[in-house]
């Protein structure tokens, strides 16, 4: 018997920041994309608020993630949680995860594949990378109420570091590349990791780290994030 | 000074065509109106409010207001003045709606108003500055009306202190 050609895997990058232009978010999601390019992976990304703007970009929208094996939300932290309109696109996405499940978005809402996962980059201008991790929580509550998989989360203190543009920024934007180089191998693996590791940083920064959380932690019975 | 009376405004996070949070609303509007306090609604759904673009501009252009002029400005200065704000929402992922959300684009100079633009031109505290009032995080979940009631009773009682009861 001969092996069918691998076909590629889709992935869907949703960027969560509402600005138009100059998106640390959008940044971070294009990287990921040319990382995950040479592994095999076709990607394409949307912006929530334009999704949420015009119905022809949600049909779009809806149909690429309904194909998806991975999704990704790469988005600014705002007031310790997500941007009001990813908010709304999650809800859209999944309204019987909220008190909407008898309303009247749930017959049209897009369901996930079999099998694909969900994956986030919650960035913020904290130094701190834990500030993102109630975020991140916010985001694999998603998973859980979407029918996909959680794949893990990258936390990431100094986002503005980025500023635009991850080429050339050196300093604390060279970690920030690792750990995108990082997630990409996990991710684009064709195995995956059923224990998690422990948690990950880089020993030269202590307090400008982006902790690469792209693990598959084990469920809890809260649905609450394991303890770092 | 203790004031005379509490002026409580609801930032209500409801979307729409959900229903399931209209019992601890009504709990909670209820127990506010028999203790007679002025309370102001906000129906967010119903208002047309645009998405945070993180520009930074309510501190730095127009401190304390968002530079887009839409209702939200209403919702801040409401907010500003009251004695008590109540964020109503549905849990949704473990966090704020979407409409609930979409509230807090002005919201950033309030809780940090001690930053200001140019403190050298005016040292004195901006008009935001205000004693603490975020005191409760509270979940309104029961299984009858008057659980419900006696637990919106309960959160004002925490937040207002028993001697405002009227």
């Amino acid at each position: 018997m001969s092996a069918a050609p691998a076909s590629a895997r889709r992935l869907v990058i949703l960027s969560g920041s509402p600005k138009p232009t100059g998106s640390t978010s959008a940044v971070l999601g294009a990287r990921l994309a040319e990382l995950m390019a040479p592994k095999g992976w076709e990607s394409v990304t949307f912006r929530s608020t334009a999704v949420l703007a015009s119905p022809e970009r949600w049909a779009e929208f809806a149909a690429a993630y309904g194909a998806a094996d991975l999704i990704v939300l790469s988005l600014p932290l705002y007031v310790d949680g997500l941007p009001a309109p990813l908010v709304r696109v999650l809800e859209k996405l999944a309204p019987w995860g909220t008190n909407m499940g008898a309303g009247p978005e749930a017959g049209a809402a897009p369901r996930p594949k079999p099998g694909a996962r969900l994956a986030a980059m919650v960035q913020s201008g904290f130094p701190e990378a834990r500030q993102c991790v109630t975020a991140l929580g916010m985001c694999r509550a998603f998973a859980r109420r979407a029918g996909m998989r959680w794949a893990g989360g990258l936390a990431i203190g100094g986002g503005g570091a980025v500023s635009g543009r991850l080429e050339g920024r050196g300093g604390l934007a060279r970690y920030l590349a690792r750990a995108l180089d990082l997630a990409a191998a996990f991710l684009g693996s064709e195995t995956e990791r059923t224990s998690r590791p422990r948690p990950w940083s880089w020993p030269p920064v202590h307090r400008y780290r982006a902790s690469p959380w792209f693990t598959a932690p084990l469920p809890t019975p809260s649905g609450a994030l394991p303890p770092r | 000074m203790a004031r005379a009376q509490t002026d409580v405004v609801i930032l209500d996070g409801r979307r729409g065509g959900e229903m399931s949070a209209d019992p601890a609303f009504k709990a909670l509007t209820d127990e506010i109106a028999s203790r007679g306090l002025p309370c102001r609604v906000f129906d967010l759904r119903a208002m047309p409010i645009g998405a945070c673009n993180a520009c930074f501009g309510c501190w730095v252009k127009t401190p304390g207001q968002c530079v887009q002029d839409d209702p939200a400005r209403e919702v801040t200065r409401a907010c500003a003045r009251a004695d008590l704000v109540v964020l109503f929402t549905p849990v949704t992922f473990g966090g704020y709606s979407s409409e609930l959300k979409k509230s807090h684009r002005p919201q950033p100079p309030q809780p940090a108003a001690h930053i200001r633009p140019y403190p050298w031109r005016d040292p004195s505290p901006v008009a935001l500055h205000h004693s603490p009032r975020q005191a409760a995080g509270v979940v309104l979940a029961a299984d009858s009306p008057e659980r419900l009631r006696a637990a919106a009773a309960g959160l004002l009682d925490r937040v207002l202190g028993r001697g405002d009861r009227r």
